[in-house]
């Protein structure tokens, strides 16, 4: 049973929260503040914490920093509403995903659900690199941008990223169609329900000089896709 | 009349006055300078030629008459003509003054007559030169012809024996030379230029402030101006200075405002939606669920109104094409019926997630308004370049919207009756924050009901 963490200075929500998680099958404790947060951390073995952005005292930010120099422990952050910097630093400061209050209880789950998944299954260490290039692409995850050489910024829906960043951290791999499913769902969740052809098509387009001649993303026929670009990264 | 002539910038009409100004004075003063020279010259030349006079009367009157037209040939000079004729060049008694200075000049006073004017007399045996007087233009042209006469004199030397004199001062040495005139005029032209630059300068102010004033309005970019310029502006820079720092404090208010209110609100509505998990699955709880859910929407949209996101967001090179085709996937995967028009790829400077939002909130609209007489919505997305203009059209083929309420819509908290009616989130606020973003970006939204039914939106960006 994973044990959680909850720190919120409101003594409602840390209250309401701990009683939903129980519910749902989980060992829950909880903390108002950084340094309460600190002291449960020294007695118990937490798997996951979930840590609101705006506390009294130490801020969210900076204790997740804290963590990061010491734990690989996962964090979700709580962050005002859909504030985009708020997502952006959270990410950058070590966060493993983030939540904009106020938020429906079932996607935290969902969401704590997939960090451990991820943390557990596939034990691949959370990157740290956020910059990543090829071919004439440049990828900032934090920021989930893609940019051109010129610096000409494209769009990517989140679930086509998610996928985006799956080949590009498992570059020159043969990766079939539920590798591809179950290494970029998490995140965001956003590929749950979209067939990975379809996003793989959506993608080239983007990408691709002629999307009807792929360079970049190959399909391995019986396989699944190839990236058989290579990759380099800033770190 | 006047007014369409005269420039209209602050330096053309100071130039134009101090052009006529700088050569009133300079035509003035040459017109005085010249005379005054005239005047010396003359004053030189006459007392030269009486001298002149007085010394050749003496040695005719010591020689023998036979030498005389030879003495008379050897003494003319430049501008100084002689004869000796049985009658007199000049008829009138002529001035008195310079009759008295030549008389007493002269050492012997036997002189019967005397008859001297300051003027051009033709003396008799010069029939072939030019009656300058009446002929001057062709005077001017010859060079032979430049002398022109000043003094002109005869003198009774014996019976019958007229000593006629005419002398001429050289006519382009009492004209004001080209190189003066050129050297005025440099100096016009100096003076003029100086005063130009100076002018800029003072106004450079200016211009920094409506630079400042501009961005101000459209960007949200508070800079200070710093208080340098001529003393008559710089109340208006203070002034303009102060009034942006209370704009900006008075933004920052808003906004902090802003952001405690979400905070404060953001807390029980978590709590709602928790406690929702708690209590029995059945008609109440989904009921109170689509409430809490309406009402996250509804803060949401107003604090993306507040919060002016458009203004903090760097503006970035973006394939539009890109970021469209992103957003009617995301529609079309919900089961909207969307189609875009579009070249293969549009660069375009712009504010990405503001401008994400400005197309979403357009095409939830017509979700929202846009049905058809069958209930169903279809949008089309049109986007293309104009003359480096960024143009998105959005349209759907619904019943559109009365042209009288096309002010309306775009004003916050405004909606339209039919909405109000729906048990839909919308607070007004879609089409205000969509016009709002684009009003920073000096763009234009125009809003046409379709011919063929439907409403459209038709979005101009400028570029840059």
């Amino acid at each position: 049973m994973p044990h959680l963490l909850i720190v919120d200075d409101h003594r409602e929500i840390r209250e309401l929260l701990q009683r939903f998680f129980i519910q749902h099958n989980y060992r829950v404790t909880v903390a108002k503040d950084g340094k309460e947060m600190k002291l449960r951390l020294k007695d118990t073995q937490i798997d996951l914490i979930v840590l609101d952005l705006m506390l009294p005292g130490e801020d969210g930010l900076t204790l997740c920093r804290d963590l990061r120099v010491s734990s690989n422990i996962p964090i979700v952050m709580l962050t005002a509403m859909g504030d985009e910097m708020d997502k952006i630093i959270g990410l950058e400061m070590g966060a493993d995903d983030y939540l904009a209050k106020p938020f429906n209880p079932r996607e935290l789950l969902a969401r704590i659900k997939a960090v451990l998944r991820r943390v557990n299954t596939l034990s691949t260490p959370v990157s740290d690199i956020n910059q990543y290039r090829f071919a004439q692409w440049s990828v900032d995850v934090h920021k989930r941008e893609l940019t051109d050489k010129e610096g000409v910024m494209v769009i990517l829906s989140s679930a086509e990223f998610d996928l985006l960043r799956v080949f590009i951290e498992h570059p020159q791999r043969v990766l079939s169609r539920d590798q591809l499913l179950e290494l970029s769902k998490g995140r965001d969740g956003g590929v749950y329900d979209r067939a990975i052809d379809t996003l793989i098509s959506r993608l080239r387009k983007k990408l691709e000089i002629d999307a009807k001649h792929p360079e970049l993303i190959k399909t391995i026929w019986g396989g699944g896709y190839q990236f058989t670009c290579e990759v380099t990264h800033d770190n | 009349m006047i007014t369409k002539i005269l420039p209209k910038s602050l330096i053309g009409q100071i130039s134009l006055i101090m052009l006529l100004g700088v050569l009133l004075i300079l035509s003035v003063t040459l017109q005085f300078f010249s005379d005054d020279r005239q005047r010396a010259l003359n004053y030189v030349s006459s007392d030269s030629t009486l001298d002149r006079v007085s010394s050749l009367i003496t040695i005719l009157n010591s020689t023998p008459i036979a030498l005389h037209d030879e003495i008379l040939s050897a003494s003319q000079g430049r501008g100084f003509r002689l004869s000796l004729d049985s009658r007199a060049a000049v008829t009138e008694p002529g001035s008195a003054e310079l009759s008295e200075k030549l008389s007493t000049l002269l050492l012997i006073s036997d002189v019967k007559d005397i008859r001297i004017v300051a003027a051009n007399i033709n003396l008799p045996d010069r029939k072939r030169e030019p009656k300058y007087v009446h002929d001057k233009k062709r005077l001017d042209r010859k060079l032979k012809d430049r002398f022109k006469s000043k003094l002109s004199g005869s003198i009774l030397l014996s019976e019958d024996h007229w000593l006629n004199f005419r002398s001429a001062i050289d006519e382009d040495v009492s004209r004001v030379p080209v190189q003066t005139i050129f050297w005025v005029v440099l100096f016009t032209l100096l003076i003029l230029m100086t005063m130009a630059w100076i002018i800029k300068r003072a106004l450079k102010p200016i211009e920094t402030l409506a630079i400042v004033a501009k961005k101000v309005g459209t960007e949200r970019d508070f800079k200070t101006i710093p208080e340098e310029g001529p003393s008559e502006v710089i109340p208006a820079i203070t002034a303009f200075n102060q009034m942006q720092t209370s704009l900006s404090d008075f933004i920052d208010d808003r906004s902090k405002m802003l952001a405690a209110i979400s905070h404060d609100l953001r807390t029980p509505i978590t709590s709602l939606r928790l406690r929702l998990e708690f209590i029995e699955p059945g008609e109440d709880q989904s009921r109170m669920l689509e409430t809490v859910h309406q009402m996250e929407k509804m803060l949401k949209a107003t604090l993306d109104f507040a919060k002016d996101d458009a203004h903090k967001e760097a503006k970035q090179e973006l394939e539009v094409v890109s970021l469209l085709t992103t957003i009617c996937d995301d529609y079309r995967d919900r089961g909207v019926n969307i189609n875009l028009t579009s070249d293969d790829k549009l660069i375009f400077r712009l504010w990405p997630v503001a401008f994400r939002r400005v197309v979403e909130n357009i095409i939830n609209n017509s979700l929202a308004y846009g049905k058809d007489c069958a209930g169903d919505v279809h949008i089309s997305v049109d986007v293309n370049l104009y003359n480096e203009n960024l143009i998105v059209v959005i349209s759907d083929t619904g019943e559109g919207i009365d042209e009288s309420l096309f002010d309306e819509v775009i004003k916050p908290f405004v909606r339209l009756d039919k909405a109000r009616d729906t048990e839909d989130s919308s607070v007004g606020l879609g089409l205000a924050i969509s016009h709002g973003i684009i009003q920073a970006h000096a763009g234009r939204m125009v809003f046409k009901n379709q011919p063929a039914g439907g409403f459209s939106v038709e979005i101009t960006l400028p570029k840059n």
